[in-house]
């Protein structure tokens, strides 16, 4: 069994509405997560990991300077965060949490060749990609372009492997859906009619 | 060029124009009409099918390449329970449908998406469909959204028989006696669909795969191949049936008769969203039906053949006209109108001759005075008919990928934004969307079936779980904060500040260049009329008999007329759409 990157894009659109973001964060993550797997980047173990933590426990956090990916990419996408000029210079985002989240809003930016700092993530390997780190110190950094080539979206499908993260996107997910009252169902299309003509 | 002319293709240098970007330029062109007009729920719930509709493109195409389709597996027993497959093999590759047919109870048979049983169920393979594959899908295609397809399928779909009219052509057929042809046109299929899934859904392979494929050009493509062999496996379920029943005496059905079947399908509230959904498709399907009209407008002189084939073809659609009944109040309504206009239609038409100057740009500028929406927009339908060649071509820039993702430019300034939202939505600016009536509609999705609903805001609890579906209000609640904001600030500034209006900020800059993208009325207001969603896209699709069963669902008929596989080569579809034709066409 298998999802498609479409299914999968929806679902992670609706689980960070669930999670309790604004539509439009939503339909940023539901892009940054198709952009990952079809590069085959752990993007739903990312998403679902964030979202889970977000969900959950935001509440219980009593540090206040750990960011979310979502919104600091949002930002970076939107030009809030100045990106640098100089080679020698980074921008500091601080501390992110699951931090590979971040990677597709910079990758869209127009003609930039920008680094992102702090993913642990090894320059060129056939080994699949390792677990996304849960956070860290993230900087960005103008670079020149990499001396092996960027993989471009190269996978179709999220395998069986990660059915316990469509399970967890499927649950926040549901907290959009509205329960169903008798006013509803006799409201919904086609009620109290036979079909059978 | 003379004087008329070179006027007429002045445009309002304030529209943007979808043309001028288009491959195919070659033809003088009228004024667009403007998306104020055409962009409204009343009129695009008043479209009919036209040559750019995507059944009609599709059997084109099928023609054109010249397909051929084979049936490998018919394995259906006595009591109609069993698997056929049915294949469509093109230039490069192959398609095939694999059909499932089971016994369903009555008190089982519903035609809403919450049923959980069907009298068929089917999917359409890439390629063929080998005893494993076909054994892979057994277990999954007739659980439909509880089970689960690869991406070596396309397409999710089950159907109902129409009982009576299906038991009537089994008895007829077992007894030797073709159906009575009354009954066959006024129920108009043997089944009906319920839901036709595309796209990535319940792990169907994504539009990536197979969208840049020629076979597939345009929209729904996949699904509407599917719903033209569903089509042929319906009937020839009924003749095996009465085959079995009573082997010495069963006939097939004549295939004139036979063509008076098309496939029935009910659709509700879940594809109302579509349009809202997917402005790049809309604006695109939109803007080729109206681009399409400025051509046939910018006609300088009519051939007599065209006129006469404009003359015969109205005069038929005017029959159709008088044939379409429904039980829906307001559509009743609209067809009583239709039918008045029709005679109009046809009047005019006698009168038309080939010396008149610009005859369809005149008979449209009539037709805007004197004739109803649905008249208006039956015209404009008509008036492609005899323009092929240029209006056919327009079909291939009737896709766009809604998937592509679209990234806010937050560097623009917020008065910027502020003088978008003006030209976009100053529809809305007029609607005082703190009163009950303009939102008395919330947009939501059940738990229930996970499909999309329409509730009242003021009567339930579902607000919480509202739907970004209502383009006007939501640009409303903007403009009112962004014009308190700082102007020179950027719009990414804004949004940080608002977060809640990054969807439609987006919304915003994603249809500012598409002058067809966005409907110009409250989606969320107390008198809109969903149906009138279902079915401007169903008329795209190419849908007729439009039978609303509410404000909120209709029925509709699906290649009614249109020939099947075994005839396509010496058919033209074309030729085959409105029905009254089927009595003189030539195709045997």
């Amino acid at each position: 069994m298998s999802w498609s990157l479409g299914e999968t894009g929806a679902l992670a659109v609706k689980a960070t509405r669930g999670a309790g973001f604004s539509w439009g964060i939503a339909e940023d993550a539901g892009f940054a997560v198709t952009w990952l797997l079809a590069r085959g980047l752990p993007g739903a173990t990312a998403l679902c990991s964030y979202l889970g933590w977000h969900a959950d426990q935001r509440h219980l956090q009593l540090q206040t300077d750990i960011l979310c990916p979502l919104l600091t990419g949002a930002a970076i996408s939107d030009g809030v965060i100045a990106l640098p000029d100089d080679p020698d210079d980074r921008v500091a985002l601080g501390t992110i949490r699951m931090p590979l989240l971040l990677l597709p809003f910079v990758a869209c930016l127009d003609n930039e060749n920008i680094w992102v700092h702090g993913l642990n993530m090894p320059d060129q390997t056939d080994a699949p990609p390792p677990p996304p780190v849960g956070m860290a110190v993230c900087s960005l950094q103008r670079g020149g372009v990499p001396d092996w080539a960027a993989s471009g979206a190269t996978h179709t499908r999220l395998g069986s492997e990660f059915a316990c993260c469509v399970e967890t996107l499927g649950q926040l997910a549901h907290r959009t859906y509205a329960p169903a009252t008798q006013e509803s169902r006799l409201a919904g299309a086609g009620a109290g009619l036979t079909d059978n003509d | 060029m003379d004087d008329r002319k070179t006027d007429r293709l002045v445009r309002d240098p304030h529209l943007p124009h979808p043309q001028a970007e288009w491959p195919l330029k070659e033809w003088p062109a009228a004024d667009m009409r403007p998306a104020s007009q055409v962009m409204r729920l009343a009129r695009m719930g008043s479209f009919h099918q036209s040559r750019l509709s995507f059944m009609r493109v599709l059997l084109r195409r099928l023609k054109e390449q010249g397909w051929r389709f084979d049936r490998p597996v018919f394995d259906i027993d006595a009591n109609g329970v069993g698997v056929a497959t049915y294949r469509a093999r093109g230039p490069e590759r192959s398609y095939t449908l694999v059909a499932f047919a089971h016994q369903l109870d009555d008190d089982k048979r519903s035609d809403r998406v919450i049923a959980e049983a069907w009298d068929s169920t089917f999917t359409l393979c890439d390629g063929d469909a080998d005893e494993a594959t076909i054994r892979r899908l057994a277990d999954n295609v007739p659980r439909q959204e509880a089970g689960r397809i690869s991406e070596d399928e396309m397409v999710l779909s089950r159907a109902n028989k129409s009982v009576r009219l299906f038991a009537h052509v089994v008895d007829r057929l077992s007894a030797g006696m073709q159906p009575d042809k009354e009954m066959l046109d006024s129920v108009g299929y043997l089944v009906r669909t319920t839901a036709v899934y595309g796209s990535g859904k319940f792990g169907a392979a994504d539009r990536a795969r197979w969208g840049d494929r020629p076979e597939f050009t345009g929209s729904f493509q996949p699904e509407l191949l599917a719903v033209w062999l569903i089509r042929t496996f319906s009937i020839d379920l009924a003749e095996h049936l009465a085959q079995c029943r009573a082997p010495d005496t069963a006939v097939r059905m004549d295939p004139a008769l036979r063509r008076c079947l098309g496939v029935g399908n009910s659709t509700g509230l879940g594809m109302a969203p579509f349009l809202i959904n997917h402005p790049r498709l809309i604006n695109a399907w939109i803007a080729a039906r109206e681009t399409a009209l400025s051509r046939v407008r910018a006609v300088a002189h009519a051939d007599e053949a065209d006129i006469a084939k404009l003359r015969n073809l109205s005069a038929r659609a005017r029959q159709n006209a008088y044939d379409w009944q429904v039980a829906d109040a307001r559509q009743t309504d609209k067809i009583t109108r239709l039918r008045s206009d029709f005679d109009a239609i046809v009047s005019r038409f006698d009168a038309i001759s080939a010396s008149d100057a610009y005859p369809w740009d005149t008979l449209y500028r009539w037709a805007e005075v004197h004739l109803s929406l649905e008249g208006q927009e039956a015209l404009v339908s008509l008036l492609f008919e005899p323009y092929a060649k240029m209006v056919d071509g327009l079909a291939g820039c009737m896709s766009a990928d809604e998937t592509a993702p679209y990234r806010i430019d937050g560097r623009m300034r917020c008065e910027t934004a502020l003088d978008l939202l003006q030209q976009n939505y100053d529809w809305a600016s007029d609607i005082d969307f703190d009163s009950p009536d303009p939102q008395a509609r919330v947009w939501y999705v059940s738990e229930e079936k996970l499909e999309p609903r329409l509730g009242e805001r003021f009567e339930e609890p579902l607000e919480p779980y509202e739907q970004p579906l209502s383009p006007g209000r939501d640009a409303a609640r903007m403009r009112r904060d962004l014009a308190a904001f700082d102007g020179a600030e950027s719009l990414g500034a804004f949004l940080l500040a608002y977060p809640e209006h990054r969807h439609i900020a987006r919304r915003l800059q994603l249809v500012s260049p598409l002058p067809y993208a966005e409907i110009r009325d409250n989606t969320i207001d107390a008198a809109m009329v969903p149906v009138d969603l279902l079915r401007c896209k169903l008329s795209f699709f190419g849908a007729t008999k439009f039978d609303p069963r509410s404000d909120r669902w209709l029925r509709i008929t699906m290649y009614q007329g249109a020939p099947f596989p075994d005839e396509l080569e010496r058919c033209d579809p074309d030729d085959m759409v409105y029905p009254e034709l089927r009595a003189e066409t030539a195709c045997p």
